[in-house]
């Protein structure tokens, strides 16, 4: 009969209690929430009931359903219980950042701005259209200058003879040198355009790139205009005309293609001073902070729009700044220190002591402004006590580095020794000698999560095939500088919001201030306008450098 | 014989030779009281590297400055002071007499002058 009590007995797990407390504090990575969930091995029972008589600091007590060996398994646990926990339990709900996990359903979550058809198609619909315009814009002077000798204008030719005609689509020596200065222009624009527009689209904006949206339309008129006259030129000029002179020739229809061609060339030029060298001169200094950690950093920057800014800002950033590292955020607390105790009273006596209780809660405010105070010291040995630490495993680590590599010699031909290994094995072999001080460096800078041993091992093989020297070998992972040297950043397609009162293609101006965000990170940019400099000339008398010697000191009083 | 004793003094021997007595009284320069001249000299400097040839190591005026107290006063240039507000300004360095000069308002001089004091 105990044994079917015993099945009877719904398995007090505090699962349930563990999940839900779980899954609220689990986007902030507490060891001790850690250890919990790892402890924890009730069985998964059918049911599990809530009970909320219990407190979380007691004892847990499960009981299996099934018996082993006929006898009921009582398994007791004393779960750890961190008081701080709800200090810092954060209200994030969900999977609002990568590195942690949710359990919740992600896809009522917008979908990922990166990929899909319309992303392709916004990515690439202003670039193609680009393409189509130049191209029918490039291709209009020679087939101006061909399609009459095609035969496409039948107009130019059916009032006259046919010898007239062959006369008028003849190249005489003018018409031949223009064609010639025609053939070069194109050719000049062609490869300008090449050089300067014909690569792939840095970024996705999300309004009107003004200028470029401003050429564009200078050359669909132009060329709109071009091809109106000409056509108009050709077929009416040719009908009106009565005699083989007034009609157009062969010359004049190359000058035209040839004064097309012109135009396209100084809107090229219009297009690179838009877009490639107004914004060159400094104009502006722009300050850029990153918001979770502080980082931050000052550059000049010229006039552009506020979105083109902004790529600029990225650009900077994925060069320049420091790697985010999110687990640096807080220090941890070394264990011999104990955890900060609340300030306890009990009313002893129970009964209503008003006065007692206003002393008390003044004794309260004096001890949580001593502790307000105190905590700025221990936020100060809290990091001395880091750097300390960080400083001794780097030396570590330094050491076990050179020692490492003075196992490994460069075979020469001449040589004749043991068995020659590859980059890759000789890698293999010297790792574990530094693999144990790399690691504790790596984990007190919790840099762990970024490098893997694969990771590591194909860059000591880099390393050794290259002669480099232990301490080249190792900064990759004593520096954490620009944000694309971690290997997670190196997507194709980074998706960047960004955030700004005015509109996005009003250009900058003194006092702009926008913030892109991705995920945790946000960076705030400010925009000053450099003051305008007033250089004056000083002339300096070559005769005033004259010096006289102070031997006998003189005050005066 | 006292004129030769007062302007080719030994620091730290006996003199005894006439002096001009003169009273100083500072004006107020700002936040601090101004005398108006410049001094030179002392036992701690060499007085053959004096551009305007002292010939022994006594505190001697170097500048006066126009319609100063010092003027006003009736002190000169090139007058060597042998004692202000009873210290002995014939075996001082350059720092002390400045400091000693500059501790009271009121400067109570003794004074010897070339041509006046002696021959």
């Amino acid at each position: 009969m105990g044994n079917e009590t015993a099945r009877d007995m719904e398995t007090e797990s505090i699962k349930s209690e563990n999940s839900s407390r779980s899954r609220r504090s689990r986007s902030h990575r507490d060891r001790s929430n850690y250890n919990r969930q790892h402890s924890h091995r009730s069985t998964r029972s059918s049911k599990s009931r809530k009970n909320e008589d219990m407190a979380p600091f007691q004892t847990a007590v499960t009981l299996t359903p099934d018996n082993r060996d006929g006898q009921e398994v009582i398994e007791v646990q004393i779960l750890p219980q961190d008081d701080n926990w709800g200090e810092n339990t954060t209200a994030i709900t969900g999977n609002t950042s990568e590195q942690s996990g949710s359990t919740e359903d992600v896809s009522n979550w917008p979908g990922e701005p990166d990929t899909g058809i319309s992303f392709m198609c916004q990515r690439y619909i202003g670039t193609v259209f680009t393409y189509v315009l130049s191209i029918v814009a490039f291709l209009s002077p020679l087939a101006m200058v061909v399609l009459p000798k095609l035969g496409f204008f039948p107009a130019l030719s059916s009032h006259l003879g046919l010898a007239d005609s062959a006369k008028l689509l003849a190249c005489g020596a003018e018409c031949k040198g223009q064609l010639v200065s025609l053939a070069f222009k194109m050719a000049i624009l062609a490869v300008g355009a090449w050089a300067v527009f014909l690569r792939k689209p840095q970024a996705t904006l999300p309004r009107f790139f003004l200028f470029r949206a401003a050429v564009l339309v200078f050359v669909l008129v132009c060329s709109f205009a071009y091809w109106l006259f000409y056509i108009v030129q050709v077929t009416e000029t040719a009908r009106a005309a009565t005699t083989p002179e007034e009609t157009v020739d062969y010359k004049a229809l190359v000058a035209y293609a040839s004064s097309l061609t012109d135009t396209l060339l100084f809107i090229h030029y219009l297009a690179v001073v838009l877009v490639e060298i107004r914004h060159l001169q400094p104009l502006y200094y722009i300050k850029v902070v990153r918001s979770p950690d502080g980082a931050s950093k000052a550059y000049g920057i010229g006039q552009l729009s506020i979105q083109r800014a902004a790529v600029w800002v990225l650009e900077k950033y994925y060069t320049e700044f420091p790697i985010y590292n999110p687990y640096l955020e807080r220090i941890p607390v070394s264990k011999s220190r104990k955890t900060s105790s609340s300030f306890k009273f009990y009313e002893v006596d129970g009964v209503n002591n008003s006065q007692m209780q206003q002393s008390q809660s003044r004794a309260m405010l004096a001890a949580h402004a001593r502790r307000r105070d105190s905590s700025h010291n221990e936020r100060f040995y809290e990091e001395h006590e880091y750097e300390r630490r960080v400083k001794k495993r780097k030396a570590r680590l330094i050491t076990a580095a050179e020692e490492a590599f003075t196992h490994i010699k460069r075979l020469h031909n001449d040589q004749v020794s043991a068995i020659p290994m590859d980059p890759h094995e000789a890698a293999q072999a010297i790792f574990p000698s530094m693999a144990r001080a790399l690691q504790k460096y790596l984990r007190v800078t919790r840099q762990q999560p970024r490098h893997s041993v694969e990771t590591i091992l194909a860059h000591l093989a880099n390393c050794l095939s290259n002669d480099l020297t232990p301490k080249a070998f190792l900064e990759p992972y004593l520096v954490s500088e620009p944000v694309l040297q971690n290997d997670k950043e190196n997507k194709d397609v980074q998706t960047w919001a960004l955030i700004c009162e005015e509109l996005l293609s009003r250009p900058i101006g003194d006092g702009t201030l926008f913030q892109l965000r991705q995920n945790d990170v946000s960076l705030l940019c400010v925009i000053k306008r450099l003051p305008h400099l007033n250089i004056t000339e000083e002339v300096v008398d070559p005769k005033s450098n004259k010096f006289v010697l102070r031997l006998n000191s003189e005050t005066s009083v | 014989m006292c004129a030769k004793m007062a302007f080719q003094h030994q620091a730290g021997t006996a003199m005894k030779c006439l002096s001009i007595p003169i009273t100083l009284h500072k004006e107020v320069d700002g936040d601090t009281m101004r005398c108006g001249f410049k001094i030179g000299g002392g036992i701690d400097q060499d007085f053959h590297k004096s551009p305007q040839g002292y010939t022994d190591n006594g505190i001697y005026v170097t500048e006066v400055h126009e319609s100063s107290p010092a003027s006003r006063a009736g002190l000169r240039v090139h007058d060597k002071i042998l004692q202000c507000n009873g210290y002995d300004f014939t075996m001082v360095t350059h720092k002390k007499a400045v400091s000693y000069i500059k501790k009271h308002p009121v400067l109570n001089l003794l004074v010897a002058r070339k041509g006046v004091t002696s021959t």
